[in-house]
């Protein structure tokens, strides 16, 4: 028999990693087949593309270090990267586990301390970040040894230490967030977190987009990679002289002598785990007190008086107030906001980042893509942006998947169901508008474009973006995921959604290369892709209301 | 009137036979109980009869209007209370009481009274400013079932209300079920709480692995045990193996002490019978 905290445990990282792998009996579906294939290439591609960054990172930075005999320095970058990286994510993932305490409650009823139900949950945000140190150490630690010859021993101790840096960070971060969210009622709300988790993730991920522009602009200067390291007033060697996990580290790899470099080892771990186990039995019955004082939505109270009924329950057209259910449905619930309409600005906001941090060599990049410009690329490039933009909401194509169990009622009203299409795809297209006025504009503007290419520019926008809104949506309404129990999968784990955006993408580089590889008048691409796009659209529109009410009618969550 | 006729229904994914062969008249005039256990297929028939799913066969007649046929129409002439009350969790009581109304061309005028007057009764009227997704599981209840009357509907269709009002709640529902039925509509409800069933149904059905085993009233009910019992040369109730007839048994023995067998006796009982004999009967 397992004890209650082990059974608390491997709960709380299985409602985490709730990853489902086929069973034997499912694995001949080609079905299942396709998608487990699928999600192995993204994991594969978004392991790559991680790893590939930080190789490059540190590959540059120890080539140039290394006419200076600083190599070594690499090792502390590293170091004081993982260290970072793993106090943002702890803090933001354990600010963001809050909002399930209304699901956590229940165990408040169970035989269980205080301190395991947050040892727990504790234990769950440390499997998250510790992937992160060792990705990050791993890498480092391969750079180096192999250009270096590094015994084995250094590897053991990288590992070893980088399984400790995420201790001390998750310690912090919920004796900081424990007391906060304890005494202010206004954080004890699950939207509040939500937003507060939403909006700090995205600027944790534009600062992420920061730091690797700015990384890549300094590594190609060594005066630059120089300072940043030893020579200015802040820099990383001093971080890693006084944050002590990476003290640790640095004395554990920094040292010769095999004894000391186990006992710094073990010291990282000790303090790490310490402080761990301390947090949780120090802050373990005020987390219990979070969880029974966990409110989900604040009810408002107060009548609505004679006068204000009749402004409130005004009679609008059936059409009208299907689009409202449509917009409040979406806007309100923070994980589809975020992950949808709000991507419409936080694109131009990562490009303009991107912009900024490498603004000398953008600049020179546009000095010499600037006969480009003149040409068809000055209207392609907006106009895909725009087309992009206006399709990265996934609005269309989550419409039905985000209805899930309502669908129930919705058929069971006196709808016809293509009102219920349209509505979602005037929904849709609201918001994709919005998208193609921010790229391609924005983006033309940006980039000094002629007002008549970026006029060009909108029209061809406006029918690429119209043919794959209409074209998400027909593939959200003749193959919704409609059976959740978390918001998300209706979002950004449904196949449609990853569908819609990766073909979106691939459309548009295919597009780009044969635009680079056929020689037509300026505006003949215009012509072409316009055609294509609104003969697509009409198709697409076609199918959606000549078949998409069968579907509709068909629909069981 | 609620009209169906030999509907069967099979759900594509896990292959269960939710309903089947199924028909059911349910008249104006009264309070029509719908009764069976967990998985029985009670929400599958009232998502059948409601268009929110298509069955498999057979067909669905409201007030003789074809679901199938014309279901703008049919679907106007009923109100919906379903089984799960926190969908649109997100809209505010007041928003989701306005977009029914706008779907049923519910007059402005009209709906401020019937909200008024509803959300009176049911204490709800300080909540409607609140989003659904901040109200207990009793207000939602609450909540829909204003909305299920917001048109006036002829024909009230209710799955498991009861379950999270509270007694006060329970009492205006019950009153309003009652009035609905006396002015000549038509109540259909399903529901496991056996006590209410038998306290305020003029008829009732019971269905059990998707088939109907009983449709008539409560004294049918209690006639047909007895047959049965006698046919099958079994004392009613007793000799039972398991544990739910167990149950029925003692439940049987209180009730029949008090001069009669209790609904939730008999119920128990025939379904236990109905695993052995699942031939629809009728009782008028």
């Amino acid at each position: 028999m397992r004890s209650p905290f082990i059974s608390l445990l491997s709960l709380s990282l299985k409602s985490v990693f709730a990853i489902h792998l086929p069973t034997k009996k499912e694995i001949p579906s080609p079905k299942v087949l396709l998608k487990t294939f699928g999600w192995m290439v993204l994991a594969i591609v978004l392991l790559a593309d991680f790893g590939f960054m930080f190789a490059m990172m540190d590959i540059g930075m120890h080539d140039a270090l290394a006419p200076f005999g600083m190599q070594q320095l690499m090792l502390i970058y590293a170091t004081v990267t993982a260290s970072v990286l793993v106090f943002l994510f702890a803090f933001i993932t354990s600010l963001s586990f809050f909002s399930s305490a209304p699901n956590e409650a229940l165990f408040l009823t169970m035989p269980f301390k205080p301190s395991w139900l947050l040892a727990a949950r504790m234990a769950t945000v440390y499997a998250i970040e510790a992937p992160i140190a060792f990705l990050v150490m791993g890498i480092a630690a391969g750079v180096y040894g192999i250009k270096n010859g590094s015994s084995i021993d250094f590897y053991v101790w990288m590992l070893l230490n980088a399984l400790a840096l995420p201790l001390v960070p998750l310690a912090v971060s919920y004796a900081l967030l424990v007391p906060l969210v304890s005494a202010s009622r206004w954080l004890r709300r699950k939207n509040t977190i939500l937003y507060i988790g939403g909006f700090v993730g995205l600027a944790l991920a534009l600062g992420f987009n920061w730091y690797l522009q700015t990384m890549m602009a300094r590594i190609e200067d060594p005066v630059l990679l120089r300072r940043l390291l030893i020579d200015s007033e802040f820099n990383v060697a001093d971080i890693a002289n006084w944050w002590p996990p990476a003290w640790f580290t640095m004395t554990a790899i920094g040292n010769s002598s095999k004894l000391a470099a186990f006992a710094a080892t073990l010291a990282n771990l000790g303090l790490g785990a310490a402080l761990a186990v301390a947090t949780a039995r120090l802050f373990g019955r005020n987390y219990t007190k979070i969880l029974a004082n966990f409110g989900e939505l604040a009810s408002v109270k107060g009548k609505i008086g004679r006068l204000q009924a009749q402004t409130v329950f005004a009679r609008r057209p059936v059409f009208i107030s299907l689009v409202q259910r449509e917009l409040r449905l979406m806007n309100r619930e923070p994980m589809y906001f975020l992950n949808g309409p709000f991507v419409i600005v936080l694109l131009p906001v990562i490009l303009a980042l991107s912009l900024i941090a490498q603004g000398r060599q953008i600049q020179e990049a546009l000095q010499q893509l600037r006969p480009l410009l003149d040409g068809q690329a000055g209207y392609l490039i907006p106009a895909g942006i725009g087309i992009f933009l206006a399709n990265s909401t996934s609005i269309a194509s989550s419409a039905f998947s985000r209805d899930a169990k309502a669908i129930y009622v919705l058929k069971s009203l006196p709808l016809e169901p293509r009102d219920i299409i349209a509505a979602k795809l005037v929904h849709a297209l609201l918001f994709a508008a919005i998208g193609i006025v921010f790229g391609v504009i924005g983006v033309g503007l940006l980039l000094s474009i002629k007002l008549i290419d970026i006029a060009v520019a909108l029209v061809l926008a406006i029918f690429g973006a119209v043919a794959l809104t209409i074209c998400g949506l027909v593939i959200d309404t003749f193959w919704p995921r409609l059976s959740w129990e978390n918001p998300m999968s209706a979002l950004k784990r449904n196949p449609n959604t990853v569908m819609v955006i990766l073909g979106t993408m691939g459309l548009l580089a295919g597009l780009g290369a044969l635009s680079a590889s056929l020689s037509f008048p300026k505006y003949g691409f215009a012509l072409l892709y316009g055609t294509v796009f609104l003969a697509a659209g009409i198709g697409f529109g076609l199918l959606l209301f000549r078949k998409g009410s069968a579907s509709v009618r068909h629909m069981e969550p | 009137m609620i009209e169906l006729t030999n509907i069967s229904k099979t759900y594509a994914k896990s292959g269960t036979k939710a309903v089947d062969s199924l028909s059911l008249r349910i008249p104006d005039g009264v309070i029509f109980g719908f009764l069976g256990p967990n998985g029985a297929g009670k929400t599958t028939t009232i998502r059948i009869m409601t268009g929110a799913i298509e069955a498999d066969s057979g067909s669905v007649l409201i007030d003789g209007i074809d679901l199938a046929k014309e279901p703008m129409e049919a679907k106007r002439r009923f109100g919906l209370v379903p089984d799960t009350p926190d969908l649109f969790s997100r809209l505010k009581a007041y928003e989701y009481l306005n977009f029914i109304a706008d779907v049923y061309g519910v007059s402005a005028s009209d709906r401020v009274t019937v909200i008024e007057e509803l959300a009176a009764r049911f204490e709800l009227s300080d909540a409607l400013k609140s989003p659904i997704g901040s109200m207990s599981r009793g207000m939602r209840m609450k909540l829909n079932l204003i909305a299920s009357l917001i048109h006036k509907p002829h024909n009230w269709i209710l799955d498991e209300p009861i379950v999270g009002l509270d007694p006060h709640a329970a009492f205006a529902l019950k009153e309003l079920m009652r009035t609905h039925a006396a002015n000549g509509g038509t109540v259909f409800f399903s529901t496991h709480v056996m006590e209410v069933a038998e306290r305020i149904c003029d008829k009732l059905a019971i269905i059990n692995k998707g088939r109907l085993v009983f449709t008539g009233d409560l004294e049918g009910l209690r006639e047909l045990r007895e047959s049965r019992g006698r046919l099958s040369g079994r004392v009613p109730l007793a000799g039972a193996g398991d544990g739910a007839a167990r149950e029925a048994d003692m439940a049987a023995t209180e009730s029949t002490d008090q001069g009669g067998e209790s609904l939730e006796a008999l119920f128990l009982a025939l379904v236990e019978d109905g695993e052995h004999a699942p031939e629809e009967v009728s009782k008028p």
